[in-house]
């Protein structure tokens, strides 16, 4: 996803941007020609403003004409632009699948970093197209129309870059050492706001806010430092292209005045020049976008790479359902996490058993409910569907197998109806949601929008739609985290029946610390138990 | 006009003689780069005209003086208007550091307070560009306009009048386009949907749908893209007029030009000087319109930024009696984060000096919450709190805070050390108390046998420490506390039982030896049963 990759792959609009920037580079010389051809006519010739008219036309129509051009130029790069974003985004979002991205990075990531690449477009293919079509094309005018002014132009141009090259090597190891200082002082202030909250509850807001002051004023200190550097580089490409500008003036007009060469080629010279050094003024500008672009591209490749890991291929349909469920020395480990939530554990789940797991909080009920449903990979050991492994079905297979309820089934945007169908588009749809919103007992239309902005649930209308959804899905192998935390003993209950019905001919799992849903299971495991003990070992009721 | 009140605001932000400091720079550096321009015209015009070469002398010395003059003068406008920029920035820092002490925690999600966090962040960065982008060079051109327009009015007062009008248009013509686009709505669509993606991922991927769910999030994307799309259109055809604006304006200055020739009110060889200056201003111009697209942006980050608090705290702060027999008393409350959901049902209690309370419920029941209300974060929809009889209404969140020591669950660590973490909450703290409360929570040892012990860095909000390590550290934080009332959320949450009853022991006796109040929120039955009285929170 290299700039220059992108740029191989649109061949055809990279070449059409070339030929667009010089039919601007022909308008903005024959502009200046026209211009200094009109000066001449009056100031030399006395023409009159009706005699000069007819070049003064002619250079109005050069002035329009490159305005229309610049403007197809803008909105060929801007397009190039924004089709290369949707492409990012919708790489993006088939990431998402593959791994789970926090909501303020993601958000991050596909808005703030893929806006960046505008600076693509608005900054470092203009200036790429200048230096590459204008810059050449103005060198060789002024090689044809006066050479000695060529060979000037020629020996100051190499300068600059070297002038660059050599304040930038002098000043990197200084330019690093503040950039991670900023970096570091940056995180140190997001740290404080981050802990605002804490702030507050010790009342300690005029303290920190001491210290905020002090770590505001040390940034300051150190983008300066970065600045000034940089401003001295913008002050050596300035100085050069402002006194090449000034030698030129007077060796052409020195020239002039012994009749070596004649006003309008001279005049026309002066209006080049400063088209001809503006690409090079600028390239700092150009210089900071390609940093701020490098950087966003590779934070969106990280996070695009990583999700390269493929899942088992295996289909099969030769899965007898519902089928057993054994786990076999299973052991895992969150990233970053210095010990395992699960280790060796062992288990065994019978078909047309509703199991409970039972324990207490942060032993990982959760954790082994996801590991069941194959949404996270096992360290060590297997899980057992009859005699077929999970970790070797595809995607799809799970998908025709197990349901999973989490604990806070989340409300998406969109109506109640897509909700429980989770989006899907099928013809029966509507009266197959109806019968299951009778049946949950949510008594809310189908057409009702949720989510942001839309209708708020309460804590059990939420526990049913999660019920809804595992019904609508109706499939042999059904997970539920904690399904009736938080409702009323009733309500419970009202629940609990209808999962029995439900439960028929499935294997049931289901994480609860209720009495009542423990005393409904066919099964209890107590979690901790197992956690201890080295073989397989399930406490019975 | 709201507009001209916050760019008034900023203006004093910056301080009035500094910012006309960087302003006469400005000017300086404008002037030397268009004189620049102008003097190489000088003498091209005049060499035409063969005269001495000693004539000449003046133009070559103008040109020469001019030539280095612009690039100085540009570096030191750069390095004082950025110094300047980056002192307002600091000041914005702290305000919005204010503005998010006084209004923090918001009322909504966690992930909607952190995009607040963000924007508002974001907002301090634009501001500060605005300053260096729009502010300096909107005025510094301006001034060079002016001065320019007074010496072509003896020459030619049409062609002084037009220039002028042509800076006008650049200033207005972008402010009033802008302010027709709106390009909130699809982004805010786009981004609800990416958390609805992120936060419901394992339900999506569960349900076999992702790929309609991948349509509606690449239509989000599309959406978003067509109004970015739609807004730099816009602003590109305003740029678009203004070139046209611009150059048919040079044209008719050129031949107002040729004409006061033939009025004999300028001399010809002063011509081409004359279309120099004025492409050299041009280019000043087309810069101000490029700078004025964010402009509306930096004008709502001012809104956001520099907006007066809606209510100020009532500090009327009535004596507390402190021999009311309640030191903390609840009558009747009840609270919804969104209007018609309460959290709990309503909730009464008292409790005397010295006694200690648990707080039990399923989770989603409100626990934290009931913290979060004691401590003044929120107020309560109906019912009152009262401390020594007093209620919370009547006084600051700080003097209901210097009651209070609590680790609730929003609390964050500090990304530091461990003893950053207990000097920036207890100023002034000597290392033996802060063992003190280490051992009291249980984590002394943990620390003693960690590489930097005390000043082990903690990683962003205690990310190098496990959760039962994050909870404890968090319950010594809050013993450290002097208060007289402690507030415990789920200390024992990720600790062995072992572990977890020890800490309840400690904490038992520490506020048993300095006669302090516990209110201890858990779902952990066997803790709350160590504690004389329990409270049992149930959904409405």
């Amino acid at each position: 996803m290299r700039i220059t990759d992108v740029l191989y792959n649109e061949k055809q609009a990279v070449s059409f941007l070339c030929l667009l920037q010089l039919f601007v580079s022909i308008c903005t010389i024959g502009a200046a020609w026209q211009l200094s051809r009109v000066v001449c006519d009056v100031f030399l010739q006395n023409l009159s403003l009706n005699a000069a008219a007819p070049n003064i036309g002619l250079l109005l129509f050069f002035l329009l004409t490159r305005i229309i051009l610049q403007y197809l130029l803008n909105n060929r790069l801007h397009s190039f632009a924004s089709r290369l974003q949707l492409k990012i985004r919708k790489k993006l979002h088939r990431c998402l699948i593959m791994q789970a991205i926090p909501s303020d990075r993601l958000q991050l990531l596909a808005v703030e970093t893929t806006d960046a690449l505008d600076k693509i477009s608005s900054s470092i293919l203009p200036q790429l197209l200048s230096i590459l079509v204008l810059m050449p094309l103005i060198l060789i005018l002024i090689f044809v129309t006066d050479l000695q002014s060529a060979v000037i132009v020629l020996v100051t141009l190499p300068i600059a870059p070297i002038l660059l090259a050599l304040i930038g090597h002098k000043t990197k190891s200084a330019t690093l050492d503040q950039w991670r200082k900023l970096a570091r002082l940056t995180a140190s202030f997001r740290d404080m706001l981050a802990g605002i909250i804490t702030i507050k509850i010790f009342r300690q807001e005029k303290t920190n806010g001491q210290r905020l002051m002090k770590n505001s004023r040390a940034f300051t200190d150190a983008s300066m430092k970065v600045l000034r550097i940089a401003f001295m580089s913008s002050f050596a490409l300035e100085l050069i292209t402002t006194l090449t500008i000034a030698i030129l003036s007077v060796s052409i007009g020195l020239r002039l005045l012994y009749g070596e060469t004649d006003f309008t080629t001279a005049f026309f010279l002066l209006l080049l020049l400063p088209e001809f050094y503006r690409p090079l003024r600028q390239g700092g500008t150009a210089f900071h976008a390609a940093a701020d672009v490098s950087t966003a591209r590779k934070a969106l490749q990280e996070t695009i790479d990583v999700s390269d890991v493929s899942s088992g291929q295996h289909t099969d349909d030769t899965l007898q359902i519902p089928p057993d469920i054994t786990i076999q020395g299973l052991s895992f480990t969150y990233p970053d996490a210095p010990l395992p939530v699960l280790h060796n554990i062992n288990l065994f789940f019978p078909a047309q058993n509703i199991t409970c797991i039972c324990g207490t909080s942060g032993i990982g009920k959760t954790t082994l409910l996801k590991l069941l449903a194959g949404l996270l990979p096992a360290d060590n050991g297997c899980i057992l569907f009859n005699d077929k492994n999970l970790a070797g079905f595809a995607l799809e297979s799970r998908q025709k197998i197990i349901t999973y309820v989490p604990q806070m089934p989340h409300i998406f945007q969109g109506t109640l109806s897509d909700n429980i169908s989770m989006f899907e588009h099928a013809s029966d749809n509507v009266t197959k949601i109806k019968e299951i919103l009778a049946y949950t007992g949510l008594s809310l239309p189908y057409n009702t929008v949720l989510g942001a902005g839309g209708q708020a649930l309460s804590n059990g209308q939420c526990q049913r739609l999660g019920l809804a959804r595992a019904f609508y899905q109706d499939r042999p192998v059904v997970l539920l985290d904690e399904p009736t935390a938080g409702l009323e003993p009733a309500e419970e209950q009202e629940l609990l029946e209808k999962l029995s019905e439900f439960a028929r001919r499935k294997t049931l799992i289901v994480i609860s610390h209720r009495d009542a849903v423990r005393k409904w299971a066919d099964r209890e495991i107590q979690l901790e138990a197992v956690m201890s003990a080295p073989s397989l070992e399930v406490r019975y009721e | 006009m709201s507009n001209l009140l916050a760019i008034k605001k900023l203006i004093s932000l910056a301080g009035l003689s500094k910012l006309l400091l960087m302003l006469f720079l400005g000017f300086i550096s404008g002037l030397a780069g268009i004189c620049l321009m102008g003097s190489a015209a000088w003498i091209i015009s005049y060499a035409a005209l063969h005269p001495p070469l000693y004539a000449l002398t003046l133009g070559i010395t103008c040109v020469r003086f001019f030539g280095i003059s612009r690039a100085a003068a540009r570096y030191l406008m750069r390095l004082f208007s950025h110094r300047l920029a980056f002192r307002c920035f600091e000041k914005l820092q702290l305000m919005i550091y204010t503005k998010m002490c006084r209004e923090l925690p918001l009322k909504t999600s966690l992930a909607k307070q952190g995009q607040y966090m963000q924007q508002l962040s974001k907002d301090a960065e634009l501001l500060r560009d605005f300053y260096l982008r729009w502010l300096l060079p909107v005025l510094s051109t301006g001034m060079l306009t002016l001065c320019l327009c007074l010496w072509l009015h003896e020459i030619s007062p049409a062609s002084s009048a037009l220039v002028c009008f042509v800076y006008g248009i650049h200033i207005i013509l972008p402010v009033i386009k802008i302010n027709m686009v709106k390009r909130n709505e699809p982004v805010n669509i786009y981004r609800d949907t990416l958390t609805d993606v992120s936060e419901g991922r394992d339900e999506l991927i569960m349900s076999g749908q992702q790929n309609s769910f991948m349509a509606k999030l690449d239509n989000g994307a599309v959406s978003y893209g067509e109004a970015a799309n739609a807004q730099q259109s816009q602003q590109e055809i305003t740029s678009a007029c203004l070139d046209i604006i611009r150059q048919i304006s040079f044209v008719v200055y050129l031949s107002l030009l040729i004409q006061a020739i033939g009025n004999g009110t300028l001399e010809p060889r002063w011509l081409g000087v004359w279309i120099l200056l004025l492409l050299g201003l041009y280019i000043d111009f087309a810069e101000l319109t490029a700078a004025a697209f964010p402009l509306l942006n930096a004008v709502e980050s001012a809104m956001r930024i520099l907006d007066k608090p809606q209510q100020a705290d009532i500090v009327e702060s009535s004596p507390l009696d402190s021999s009311s027999e309640h030191i903390l008393s609840a009558e009747n409350i009840s609270f919804s984060y969104s209007k018609g959901y309460p959290v709990f049902s309503t909730i009464s209690f008292n409790l005397s000096k010295g006694e200690s309370m648990a707080v039990r419920g399923d989770s989603g029941s409100g626990k934290t919450t009931l913290a979060e209300l004691l401590l003044k974060l929120y107020p309560t929809d109906h019912g009152e709190i009262a401390l020594f009889g007093t209620p919370y209404s009547n006084l600051s969140a700080d003097i209901i805070r210097s009651y209070f020591s609590a680790s609730i669950q929003q609390c964050h660590i500090f990304s530091d050390s461990i003893r950053d973490n207990f000097t920036r909450l207890h100023p002034g703290i000597t290392d033996e108390k802060i063992w003190q409360a280490l051992d009291t929570a249980c984590l002394g040892n943990d620390v003693r046998i960690m590489p930097m012990k005390l000043d082990e860095p903690m990683g962003e909000n205690g990310s190098r420490l496990s959760g039962g390590q994050r909870n404890r550290l968090l319950t010594a934080l809050a013993i450290a506390s002097d208060a007289p009332c402690l507030i415990l959320d789920e200390p024992t949450d990720g600790l062995d039982k072992i572990t977890g009853a020890r800490l309840i022991e400690n904490v038992i006796s520490h506020i048993q030896q300095n006669g302090k109040t516990l209110i201890l929120i858990t779902h952990d039955v066997e803790a709350a049963s160590k504690l004389p009285r329990e409270l049992l929170l149930s959904q409405p």
